[in-house]
């Protein structure tokens, strides 16, 4: 029996044993799957974050590299840089698009070469455009393209090509291309998100420096608009101190043009007031000729003055009126034939010379200025002509004389004000020096214009022009129908 | 006799100019002397040849190999997205270097025609050799055979395989001025200098072994007769689909394969890269049919501790001689593992090596190759291994 049951509960124990065993290596098994499954999660998790540290590293380095300027060229070089540098994209790239045609405008790339990058641009409006319009992150990889992409990727010697648009507020403001030569990518979900916050940081740092760019240039302009405001100004002062020194030369020489009659004036008053009885008649009547010469100077003058001041500053009125020159020569001739002294007064106008519409007192002012100017310096026996001729769309009138002329290079200075010739005739008559700027005026207030034109020994001729100024409210006035009636 | 390393780095965005500030400062570092030969390692961002160009522009046309990585790795410590550069000066010794194109169409035999073109170049004894194979293209282990073959057996040899900044998609392979890929760049360091190796990766074993009921080369078809993608639909929780969907190596990078060896203190590694036909696993190197395989994993402690006797393996085989710099070549898998803390391993093998005067260049690999006269835990007759997941630690002086 011993030996019997000796030998069955040995194999029993050792069975139980090995069983044992077995049951405890199944378990060790289990414990070793458990172990590494969870040591595999961990690392998995450890690399994701890693992969996240990692990005965030290039996301901070673009960052802090673009935002520390805001030179537009300088953001786009480096936002390709880091494409490179960074994220292992053997070839990259950035485009800026033209805000309007959004055709790529500005532009930085790495690692293509001049003729590859152009190829690729010149794939924009086939391939690239469509492709930013459809995804944030667009990739296409030599493997798996189709045909068309796969033709462009072989021409840029790329495996694989990332397109990442930028946009501000929902508007494709441009993008960066990315391409890896030999790897064929796959982007996780966490990837392309990284590739969306990656363009979405570009895309602001281009748009800081846009709006600075902006800013900067709206600066320039106000300074710009302050430097000729103020270059204005101070032209306007130098103009008005000009005018100023004009008005002071003006009054100074009007208080010396008026004194000059006045103290004639008060010297023979004070001498007649004082010795009435003793001044005998033949003295005392030149006496008051004199008197009467000045007094008459004086009012010339101050009427000179008058028309002056009211015609430089704008209070001249004209009566228009429709005008014929022929009559109103002949009215001034009328007038100072008493003064002709055997000077000849001719007047030369054709039968069809034209009226035209004028201010009858201020035409007949001037041609009396002008005659009368022509009576002062003629010769006795001379000749004076006043000429009348069509000219364009008006008509152009000269007054010629046959004194001694006036030198050339004052040919221009007699129609300043108050500028006198300085020869024998004027020192015997004195004048005021306004009736020639009057006579520029008033020829000015019709749009016309007036000169001279002479030679020593030649006599002058007062040339003037006048339009026609049919377009001008005509006053009908009776005195002028009479005028033309009679 | 005397081997001077000079470093050079670079992160430049423009290739060209990157490789010329690389290159600037290796000879900087050389007392402004050209080098005698140039490794170059660069993320597959700067394989151009434009870099290449950049580089001889500055250094002279001094001959150059290397390959794409997955990070260098400098004196300072590693460097993710750059181009490094290690620049060699020896008075009296010579660099032979050597190319071998169309790798996949047989790995072993370019292994050998490049030792084999590279000993009719040399008149001096090699004393180390040098290899940057293509890491997507073919098995590890069988470039390794093909360069022992060809190999004499006291030649220290050690390389990475090509990496592509973990996308798992092509590596390229640096020689001269010619940007390659599925090939393989080689160099034999050759006079009277010192060198010492030394290999470790500090992963361990997890659950229950399984056995390799069906493989061949380095493609594992079943697992206990299931599927060999199973074991990390078990482990990983994940479905076939997201195995096969996804790129497999970056989700199972840090659990490779690992198989005992008799007489090694180390499991042998294989990083499972793709899921194939019928639910087989690709890897990187060979894994033998009969054998038992576990999933492996790595620690902190136990990867810097590892990390620290590779170093200091190589450093007893210089025996007291002065170290005069080091080369790493470093399983991208250890980035991974470590994570942030990737630093903390090169700073652990430079102070093992004799501190911050010790100049170290390398780069973060797909597959690291060893062979030396002494590697810990190596048998008598095998020294030489295909290792994934480990750091190689070559010292020179």
């Amino acid at each position: 029996m011993r030996r019997i049951i000796k030998p069955k509960s040995k194999p029993r124990s050792k069975k139980k044993g090995l069983n044992e065993l077995r049951k405890a290596y199944e378990e060790l098994d289990r414990t070793a799957r458990m172990l590494i499954r969870t040591d595999y999660l961990l690392h998995r998790a450890n690399e994701r974050f890693d992969q996240q540290i990692s990005q965030l590293h290039a996301l901070h380095r673009i960052g802090s590299s673009i935002n520390s300027t805001f030179d537009l060229e300088l953001i786009l070089s480096g936002i390709s840089e880091s494409m490179t540098k960074d994220l292992d994209f053997e070839k990259s790239g950035i485009v800026f698009l033209e805000k309007n045609s959004q055709r790529p405008l500005q532009s930085a790339y790495t690692g293509f070469s001049s003729t590859e990058y152009r190829l690729f641009l010149d794939s924009y409006k086939e391939f690239v455009l469509p492709a930013l319009q459809q995804e944030e992150v667009y990739l296409q990889t030599a493997a798996f393209a189709p045909p068309e992409w796969a033709k462009l990727l072989s021409t840029l010697s790329v495996s694989s090509l990332l397109l990442l648009p930028m946009r501000i507020k929902s508007r494709l403001i441009g993008f960066i291309v990315g391409a890896r030569t030999h790897v064929t990518l796959r982007l996780t979900d966490a990837e392309r998100r990284f590739y969306a916050m990656y363009s979405t940081q570009a895309s602001t740092a281009i748009e800081n420096a846009r709006l600075y760019e902006a800013l900067g240039q709206a600066n320039l302009t106000l300074e710009e608009k302050v430097q000729e405001r103020t270059k204005n100004l101070v032209e306007a002062n130098e103009r008005l101190r000009e005018l100023d020194q004009v008005k002071s030369n003006f009054i100074s020489l009007v208080s010396h043009e008026l004194r000059t009659p006045l103290t004639a004036i008060k010297g023979f008053i004070v001498t007649l007031f004082h010795y009435d009885k003793e001044i005998p008649e033949d003295k005392r009547r030149i006496y008051l000729g004199v008197l009467n010469e000045e007094t008459d100077r004086l009012t010339r003058l101050i009427n000179e003055l008058l028309d002056i001041s009211r015609i430089e500053s704008g209070r001249m009125e004209v009566q228009w009126r429709r005008v014929s020159v022929a009559e109103t020569a002949q009215r001034v001739f009328d007038t100072l034939s008493v003064k002709a002294n055997g000077v000849q007064l001719v007047k030369d106008f054709p039968d069809d010379f034209p009226q035209l519409v004028a201010d009858a007192d201020k035409l007949e002012q001037v041609l009396i200025n002008l005659v009368g100017n022509a009576l002062r310096y003629s010769p006795p026996g001379g000749v004076i002509t006043i000429t009348g001729r069509r000219h364009f769309d008006g008509v152009i009138l000269e007054v010629k004389d046959q004194g001694p002329g006036i030198a050339f290079a004052e040919l221009e200075k007699v129609f300043d004000k108050f500028y006198r010739l300085d020869n024998e005739t004027n020192r015997k008559n004195p004048g005021t020096g306004l009736g020639l700027p009057i006579c520029r005026a008033l020829i000015n207030l019709h749009g016309g214009k007036i000169w001279v034109e002479s030679d020593p020994d030649q006599g002058c001729r007062f040339i003037f022009t006048l339009p026609l100024n049919l377009d001008k409210q005509v006053i009908p006035e009776p005195r002028s129908s009479s005028k033309v009636a009679s | 006799m005397s081997l001077e390393m000079g470093i050079g780095v670079s992160s430049q965005a423009d290739v060209f100019a990157a490789g010329q500030e690389a290159a600037e400062q290796v000879v900087s570092h050389l007392a402004n002397r050209q080098p005698d030969f140039l490794m170059v390692f660069s993320s597959i961002r700067f394989a151009d040849p434009r870099m290449l160009k950049a580089i001889r522009g500055v250094t002279g046309p001094v001959p150059l190999v290397g390959c794409t990585d997955a990070g260098g790795i400098i004196t300072a410590g590693p460097r993710r997205r750059s181009i490094t550069i290690i620049g060699f000066l020896c008075n009296g010794g010579s660099f032979i270097s050597g190319v071998e194109r169309n790798l996949s169409s047989g790995p072993r035999a370019a292994g050998q025609k490049l030792v084999e073109s590279i000993l009719a170049k040399s008149s001096q004894p090699i004393r180390g050799f040098f290899a940057f194979p293509d890491g997507l293209s073919v098995s590890g282990s069988d470039v390794l055979s093909g360069i022992e073959a060809g190999l004499g057996p006291d030649v220290v040899l050690a390389g990475g395989m090509a990496a592509d900044d973990l996308y798992f998609q092509k590596t390229f392979q640096f020689f001269n001025e010619e940007i390659l890929t599925d090939s393989i760049t080689g160099v034999a360091f050759c006079g009277n200098m010192k060198v010492g190796i030394g290999n470790r990766h500090g992963w361990v074993p997890v659950g229950r072994p399984r056995r390799v009921t069906h493989s061949s080369g380095h493609i594992v078809y079943e697992l206990d007769h299931k599927p060999a993608v199973s074991i990390y639909e078990d482990f990983l929780g994940l479905k076939r689909d997201e195995l096969m969907q996804n790129t497999l190596a970056s989700m199972t990078l840090t659990y490779p394969l690992g198989s005992e060896m008799p007489g090694r203190s180390e499991y042998l590694l294989r990083d499972a890269i793709r899921v194939g036909r019928a639910g087989s696993l690709i890897c990187t190197g060979d894994v033998q049919e009969g054998s038992r395989i576990r999933l492996m994993i790595g620690g902190y402690e136990s990867a810097l501790e590892a990390a620290q006797q590779a170093a200091c393996d190589a450093k007893d085989q210089l025996g007291g001689s002065r170290i005069q710099g080091a080369l790493l070549f470093c399983s991208v898998a250890r980035q991974k593992m470590l994570g942030s803390e990737f630093q903390g391993e090169i700073d652990v093998i430079r102070d093992a090596l004799g501190g911050a005067g010790v100049r170290l260049g390398g780069f973060y690999s797909y597959g690291e190759m060893a062979r030396g006269h002494n590697l810990r835990g190596a048998g008598k007759t095998k020294n030489s291994r295909f290792q994934n997941e480990s750091v190689v630690v070559v010292a020179l002086g």
